[in-house]
């Protein structure tokens, strides 16, 4: 027993020793912190998990919060509202599990508001885990602080982006505004320019639109606020109101034989499905081809308003994610063929089934859509959402029309002979082709139907789809030729 | 005998502090024993005293008329004759005291003084010249005379204004001995006469006084006034009078010896020429009072103003302030222009200059109204520690400059901003610190660029604004302001903002049509601008500066100026001090920047402030108007008022929000 005790004694004091002699655990954690940073600034791979072993090692130290939320932002968790979308669906999970440590074990840590920010954001990503109400609550808790720190005033136009998202537009206007006087200096102010520009065209006040977003732009608005496009739109608005802009559609440079579909993202880039190339293809507003999808036989494509590309090929709808991958998202089923394809500002996407009788609904993580509206010989012929409102054009009535509590309200101010496509820009503004009429019809944001366009004028023998980009401009398909002329 | 032996031994042995107090209490103990006919025991003590050689001619005087008293009242007259003698070799004026020496002994000292002493009889011209004998000064009697020891001594004679003289003589006793002494004079007085009083007389580049009408000659008409120069040496002198208002008068005199007429040389009355100066102001502001001196100046609309040449302070005050402070020199006959722009006051701390990093933007015009020591006390990082300063009224921008806290760190540069109470390091000078514009060329119309539209195309015309009233229609495009062609909106934005407010600028647009051009005159509204957050340390001071100093001074500008005060303020949580100043900015009933916004930011400083009631009807009352924030083409400010209310309680909430 003696020889034991000494033996242990000499482990104990050996055990002991070796504690001393290494680093405890927070100054541990900060090396592996400063490791892992320089890793996620190399975008290297393995940067994640070394996050994850800084909040490991010392889970209550000074910079687990640092690491989680810095782990989760390697995710692509969202800082803006203007960047929803553009996270990797099963990549939420993951980074809402890391921000809510951050906020449940963390309470005290000085980014805990960071946190409670990004997860907000992330609950209102159109994925299943989505919590549009929670993440509400969320916002306004950071908004309504008494002395709103820098995430208190992105909270602020977070909420702002959302009431106009989802058209509460004097809520909306109030925000934006508030920002804007209140906090000049602060970079929400630049974005909140942009909103309140947003709204200002959508009133068809183009000029004081243009001027908004020329201090915005001048004062260094992100890229990612799309200032330029919707400067560039206000503008074209402008000059079209006062009869001044003297423009010429172009014809885009490639020619696409088997062109069915077309789609224009936010940025102008023009997306154009060839069935006879078996593909989506991606051009340029240059006309130079930049990427394609091995996409065969789709019938509608359509770019939702947080820029992500969808494509409707037979039985399935799949999403156009980058490096040409094509990523199943549901099942068609009865909406297979589709006619019409459409996505609104909440992340639902429609659909019409290809005899242009019903519409169906397809929400984020569901495997096939639910039907939405049925009506035998409607005639529903496009499809397109201005914020969370679904409009359809229905060729046989010769009408737009709204859908709202599940029946189609027409919209009587303008009739046409047989609308076949429609395209909804960023303003708000409509266009409508009518096949019979061999025209094009625009309704400016004010609300005038005043500028035509015909389509012996741009040299098209027929048209079958239009597509709106960024800045207004209208692509226009001639599916006999294969070419696409774009009307600035 | 011996005692006494023993104390003088003791005496002797005695420190010199003590010694004089020693020798006068033992010829003091003598004067007693005397008194009570101690004889033979005084006479002891003197002889024994009379043997020291440390003892002072007035003790030794005092002996020696003690001895020749005791001498005397012992009989031994001829003792107390040799005592006269003595006495009379130190002091030739000594005069025996009749009540101690009888007669007889008195007749003793006559003749004493007729052996050893003799008489100077001195006729010095001038009379009023000093004499020294052997060195020590002496008084002649009225006689002219003056009793000396026999033997060899040497006279000196002198008086200012003369060369001295000095000379040897004899003493032979019992005679009198004359002498006559006349002076050379080497300088002479001179009388300047002026027909006014109060010149100034300047004698070789040294000032000598101003002229003063003699007492007596006051109330007489026409006598001039006048100054005595004594004693000028002789010779070529310049000589300049000046009075202020009056010409300067430069001359040069010659000052000759006169012996035949000793009297001060009276200069010829100089009369008094007045003077004036033109005295013009620049960039004076309107409804503004300017003082000269002190005294209120009335500035007429055009001209020159008369004034005394010479130097001047000059203070201009508007808006109640002081908005200008410099001092000026005015020459004879000639017009000067002064620029009296106002601009801060600025009070340097521990510095005697601007410190480099600042110099660019001293000159622009800010004033430094005084120059401060460190203070031993307080920490100037803080704004509590420039509390003790004592600096003037209606400073405007404090500037300190201390030591770096490291040895890597250069000077640092501490403004302190009495307005706003903020205090703040600065390390470099930009145009941001500089005069900011508080009112901006009001186009009346928008401008942006477009790809397909091409720069500078006008997107909107508000109506009855200066671009409608010019002709300028929406989808025109500008190509030149003021002969500068502008290939972006922003070009055009900055061409018209260096035109300013109310100016006329020519446009080049090329209309709708293409390939049309024409041109326009366009004249500038001018429209409010409340500037943004400052973003440079230190950009905050200044604004504010100049702010107070545009709203005392610029009635144009001064609601804009008193608004970016008041926003400064806020920005500095001084938030009941920006209610207070809210309070008095009137932009009246006008498109843009108006009321409304006043009415929503004194709400803004009102809720900070904790008065919430009193914001929420502010924030109705900006709700319903139309007014614009930042400039007259800024954001509505109605919506945010809206919001705000509603988060105050004030009408209905807004959806789910």
């Amino acid at each position: 027993v003696k020889g034991w005790s000494r033996r242990a004694g000499a482990a104990v004091v050996l055990v002991a020793s070796l504690a001393f002699a290494r680093p405890g655990p927070p100054e541990e954690a900060e090396r592996q912190y400063r490791v892992a940073r320089r890793l996620a600034a190399e975008k290297a791979p393995g940067a994640f998990e070394e996050l994850l072993r800084v909040a490991d090692l010392d889970p209550q130290g000074a910079l687990a919060d640092d690491a989680l939320v810095e782990a989760a932002a390697l995710l692509g968790s969202p800082i803006w509202p203007e960047q929803l979308g553009q996270v990797e669906a099963d990549r939420i999970e993951t980074a809402l599990r890391l921000l809510d440590r951050v906020i449940e074990t963390l309470p005290a840590s000085d980014r805990v508001e960071e946190a409670r920010i990004r997860r907000a954001l992330l609950r209102l990503e159109p994925s299943p885990l989505g919590e549009p109400h929670a993440a509400r609550l969320d916002l306004l808790a950071a908004a309504s602080r008494a002395k709103p720190s820098p995430w208190g005033l992105l909270a602020r136009y977070a909420l702002a982006f959302l009431d106009e998202r989802e058209g509460r537009i004097e809520a909306a206007r109030g925000g934006y505004t508030r920002l804007i006087v209140d906090e000049p200096a602060s970079p929400v102010a630049l974005r909140a320019r942009t909103g309140l520009a947003r709204i200002l065209l959508r009133e068809g006040k183009a000029g004081a639109a243009a001027c908004l977003l020329e201090e915005a732009i001048e004062e260094g608005v992100p890229a990612d606020a799309r200032g330029e496009e919707l400067r560039e739109l206000a503008v074209r608005s402008a000059l079209r109101a006062a009869g001044s802009l003297a423009s010429k559609p172009f014809l885009v440079g490639a020619v696409f034989p088997g062109a069915r579909a077309i789609a224009v993202d936010r940025s102008g880039t023009l997306l154009v499905a060839d069935t006879k190339a078996g593909q989506v293809v991606e051009v340029a507003p240059s006309g130079r081809r930049t990427g394609s999808w091995p996409a065969g036989q789709v019938q509608a494509l359509t770019v939702d308003p947080f820029g992500r590309r969808f494509a409707a090929s037979g039985e399935t709808v799949y999403r156009l994610a980058p490096q040409g991958e094509l990523v199943p998202v549901a099942k068609l089923g009865p909406f297979a063929r589709p006619a019409a394809l459409a996505t609104d500002s909440l992340g639902l996407l429609y659909v019409a089934d290809r005899k242009g009788e019903r519409i169906g609904v397809l929400r984020p993580g569901a495997n096939s859509p639910d039907p939405l509206f049925a009506r035998s010989g409607a005639g529903i012929a496009a499809l397109a959402c201005d914020g969370k409102k679904l409009l359809v054009a229905l060729s046989r009535a010769g009408v737009l029309a709204e859908f709202t509590e599940g029946s189609l309200l027409p919209v009587r101010e303008r009739e046409f002979e047989r609308p076949a496509s429609m395209a909804l820009d960023a303003a708000g503004g409509v266009a409508v082709l009518d096949s019979r009429a061999r025209e094009i019809v625009r309704r400016g944001p004010g609300g005038a139907w005043s500028d035509r366009v015909g389509l012996s004028e741009l040299g098209l023998e027929e048209a079958s789809a239009i597509a709106a980009g960024p800045s207004g401009e209208i692509a226009v398909l001639d599916s006999a030729s294969g070419r696409i002329v774009v009307i600035p | 005998m011996l005692s006494l032996l023993v104390a003088t031994g003791l005496a002797f042995a005695q420190p010199d502090s003590d010694r004089a107090g020693t020798v006068r209490a033992e010829l003091d103990a003598v004067r007693e024993d005397l008194e009570a006919l101690r004889i033979e025991r005084a006479l002891a003590v003197l002889d024994l005293l009379a043997r020291r050689e440390d003892l002072s001619d007035e003790e030794r005087l005092d002996l020696l008329g003690l001895r020749a008293q005791a001498h005397v009242v012992s009989g031994k007259l001829d003792l107390a004759e040799g005592d006269f003698r003595d006495l009379l070799r130190l002091d030739p004026d000594y005069e025996p005291d009749p009540r101690v020496f009888p007669p007889k002994a008195i007749s003793r000292f006559g003749r004493a003084r007729e052996a050893v002493t003799g008489l100077l009889r001195l006729r010095a011209d001038p009379e009023d010249s000093t004499v020294l004998v052997d060195g020590r000064q002496r008084s002649l009697a009225a006689s002219g005379s003056l009793r000396l020891a026999e033997g060899e001594h040497r006279l000196r004679v002198e008086r200012r204004g003369y060369d001295a003289a000095e000379l040897p003589f004899r003493i032979l006793p019992g005679e009198e001995t004359s002498l006559e002494v006349r002076l050379d004079p080497n300088a002479r007085s001179v009388v300047v006469r002026t027909e006014l009083e109060g010149v100034e007389v300047e004698l070789d580049g040294t000032p000598a006084g101003r002229t003063v009408r003699p007492p007596g000659r006051a109330s007489e008409p026409g006598a001039p006034a006048e100054l005595l120069l004594e004693d000028v040496p002789l010779g070529e002198h310049a000589l300049k009078l000046a009075k202020p208002c009056f010409r300067d008068e430069a001359t040069r005199i010659l000052v000759a010896a006169d012996l035949a007429h000793r009297s001060p040389l009276l200069l010829d009355v100089v009369p008094q020429i007045p003077a004036r100066a033109g005295l013009v102001f620049s960039g004076l502001p309107r409804a503004s009072e300017v003082f000269l001196d002190g005294a209120r100046l009335d500035v007429p609309d055009s001209g020159p103003i008369p004034v005394c040449p010479g130097h001047h302070e000059i203070e201009v005050h508007a808006g109640g302030r002081p908005v200008y402070s410099g001092r000026v020199r005015l020459a004879t006959d000639e017009t000067t222009e002064v620029d009296v722009r106002p601009a801060p006051f600025v009070v340097l701390v521990g510095t005697e200059d601007w410190p480099p990093i600042l110099r660019p933007l001293a000159g622009q015009g800010l004033l430094v109204r005084a120059k401060v020591g460190l203070p031993h006390e307080g920490d100037l990082r803080k704004p509590e520690g420039w509390q003790g300063l004592d600096m003037p009224a209606h400073t405007d921008l404090a500037v300190a400059q201390l030591e770096p806290e490291a040895e890597d760190v250069g000077p640092t540069v501490w403004v302190f901003s009495p307005l706003l109470k903020t205090v703040e390091s600065i390390h470099r000078a930009g145009p941001e610190h500089g005069k900011p514009e508080f009112l901006a060329c009001d186009p009346g119309m928008g401008l942006a660029d477009s790809r397909l539209g091409g720069p500078a195309r006008v997107v909107v015309v508000r109506s009855g604004g200066p671009a409608e009233a010019a002709g300028i229609r929406p989808g025109d495009r500008l190509l030149s302001v003021a002969g500068r062609s502008v290939e972006s909106s922003r070009d055009a934005r900055r061409a018209l903002a260096s035109a300013g407010p109310g100016a006329e600028v020519e446009l080049e647009l090329r209309t709708a049509e293409p390939g049309t051009t024409r041109k326009v005159r366009l004249v500038c509204g001018r429209s409010p601008v409340l500037l943004p957050p400052p973003r440079e340390p230190g950009e905050a001071a200044f604004r504010a500066a100049w702010a107070s100093v545009e709203a005392a001074s610029n009635p144009t500008a001064s609601a804009s100026a008193l608004a970016n005060l008041a926003l400064l303020l806020s920005w500095a949580g001084r938030h009941q001090a920006a209610a207070d100043l809210w309070r008095r900015v009137r932009f009246g009933d006008r498109p843009g920047i108006g009321d409304g916004l006043v009415a929503y930011f004194l709400a803004r400083a009102l809720e900070e402030a904790g008065q919430e009631e009193a914001a929420r009807d502010l924030y109705e009352k900006a709700a319903r108007s139309e007014a614009t924030a930042f400039s007259d083409w800024g954001p509505p400010i109605a919506p945010a008022a809206a919001d705000h209310g509603r988060d105050l309680g004030a009408g209905a909430p807004v959806t789910a929000r």
